[in-house]
């Protein structure tokens, strides 16, 4: 991480576009949620880190480094075939990080085939992927829907309503 | 009969096997119906929505809208990155109605109907709402006596929506681990990132998350660790040999589901809840080691 959260939000306030776009720190993001329920100012951190990652990608600004690598490779998978391989995609990041590191997975992944966990050769696919490639370009034509921050509220119908 | 639509992600159908079989051999001993959700897409998880959420929004949606078909069942989505990522689209679909225009137009473009009305539920919840600690503790033919056991929630179905438990001081596996007879430890890391997608893209980062999480199950002296989460359950199982490496601490803690840990107080066998697909197995009376 090379700037704090506290340190983005403060660059953002203060219009340093560049720096935070060019930061890792968003992708360092596991966007597991605990400082968007712990801030005492409902500031929605997490969100505002997609954000961030968004218009760096959108932009084309991000520094090059293994998780927008992921992340761009994952959106590849998802659209040619619908869904993820877990084998696929662990293959891919593993050597993105590394030779060394794609050797290292190699015991692992030999133990998972043979607890009936891992299938080398598999590739998980929809049937009918022409139907989600039509709703995804139908999405790709005209302007984009911009997502003002709003405080997360609990969707109508689940079980237990709790206003955030 | 309870019925449900099951929306298994990709997880549950590769290393999350188990949890799926585990899942389905328990609520069909339950008696509760689950139909998988025809054709299901990837929900879009954390990586689509880092890059384009326009397009993660209407990905999750075309699941809702397949959901909509059916006759008004729930969804239950077990992987807790689904879980979020389709409760999140449909949070986000109600909140933003120009979003909602737009992915209800593309979606008709491939004749789906898109109304809202599909909830997303946990099956944790679903478990102890809907049936209730009181029905599932009449079950319980074979309760893990003596077994005690490290509960771990995970991130995404404690927040940011916080409809399966309280996220602070969520309370509702523990209330599971005591009704199949075992014994809960007090776990202070039970809502704490494991790691997430950062133990195989940033390791220095991300084996620590684990390690911090192993570390202090071991202390607590747990005889096993569940999760709710196919990838939670990946990152502290898959990864103790090679934080013995890096480390040279030994964890040898076995790591289950608690969809497994349900199904074995209930009677089931160890195949039929996929114990033997485990790395590690935990030390049950009637388990194999």
């Amino acid at each position: 991480m090379d700037k704090t959260p506290r340190r983005i939000i403060g660059l953002i306030r203060a219009g340093f576009k560049d720096e935070v776009l060019s930061s890792i720190s968003p992708w360092i993001c596991t966007s597991c949620y605990s400082c968007t329920v712990e801030c005492p100012a409902k500031i929605k951190i997490t969100d505002i880190m997609f954000v961030v990652k968004r218009m760096a990608m959108q932009e084309k600004s991000y520094r090059r480094f293994v998780i927008p690598d992921i992340e761009e490779e994952f959106v590849r998978m998802v659209r040619k075939n619908g869904r993820l391989t877990e084998s696929k995609m662990g293959i891919k990041v593993a050597r993105k990080s590394g030779i060394g590191n794609l050797l290292s997975m190699v015991p692992l992944a030999w133990k998972l085939m043979r607890h009936d966990r891992l299938k080398l050769f598999h590739t998980e696919r929809m049937v009918n992927i022409d139907e989600l490639r039509t709703v995804l370009e139908a999405m790709e034509t005209g302007p984009r829907v911009t997502l003002p921050a709003k405080p997360p509220v609990v969707p109508t119908g689940h079980h237990q309503e709790v206003t955030a | 009969m309870r019925e449900y639509l099951y929306y298994p992600g990709c997880s549950l159908k590769g290393i999350g096997g188990p949890y799926e079989q585990s899942l389905l051999s328990a609520f069909s001993k339950l008696g509760v119906k689950l139909t998988e959700i025809a054709d299901w897409n990837c929900c879009g998880a954390t990586a689509y929505m880092s890059v384009d959420a326009n397009m993660a929004i209407a990905l999750a949606a075309r699941n809702l809208a397949i959901a909509e078909r059916s006759d008004g069942q729930d969804i239950i989505a077990p992987c807790s990155g689904c879980y979020l990522s389709l409760t999140k689209a449909k949070a986000m679909l109600e909140q933003y109605p120009e979003l909602r225009a737009k992915v209800v137009g593309a979606l008709g473009q491939a004749s789906l109907r898109y109304t809202g009305r599909s909830n997303v539920r946990h099956p944790l919840e679903v478990l102890m709402t809907d049936i209730g600690a009181k029905e599932l503790k009449k079950l319980v033919t074979k309760p893990l006596k003596n077994l005690k056991v490290v509960p771990y929630y995970g991130c995404a179905i404690l927040r940011p929506y916080e409809a399966v438990s309280d996220p602070h001081a969520p309370t509702v596996l523990e209330e599971m681990i005591s009704l199949a007879g075992a014994t809960p430890l007090d776990y202070p890391y039970k809502g704490r990132c494991c790691g997430g997608m950062l133990t195989s893209g940033v390791q220095t980062v991300g084996l620590r998350l684990a390690e911090i999480l192993l570390e202090a199950a071991k202390s607590a002296q747990a005889d096993v660790i569940v999760t709710t989460c196919p990838l939670c359950h990946y990152n502290l199982e898959c990864y103790q040999d090679k934080l013995r490496k890096s480390t040279g601490k030994e964890f040898g803690v076995p790591v289950m589901y608690f969809t497994q840990m349900l199904g074995l107080a209930m009677g089931l066998s160890e195949e039929e809840v996929g114990m033997n697909r485990l790395l590690r197995k935990p030390a049950i009376a009637g388990v194999t080691a």
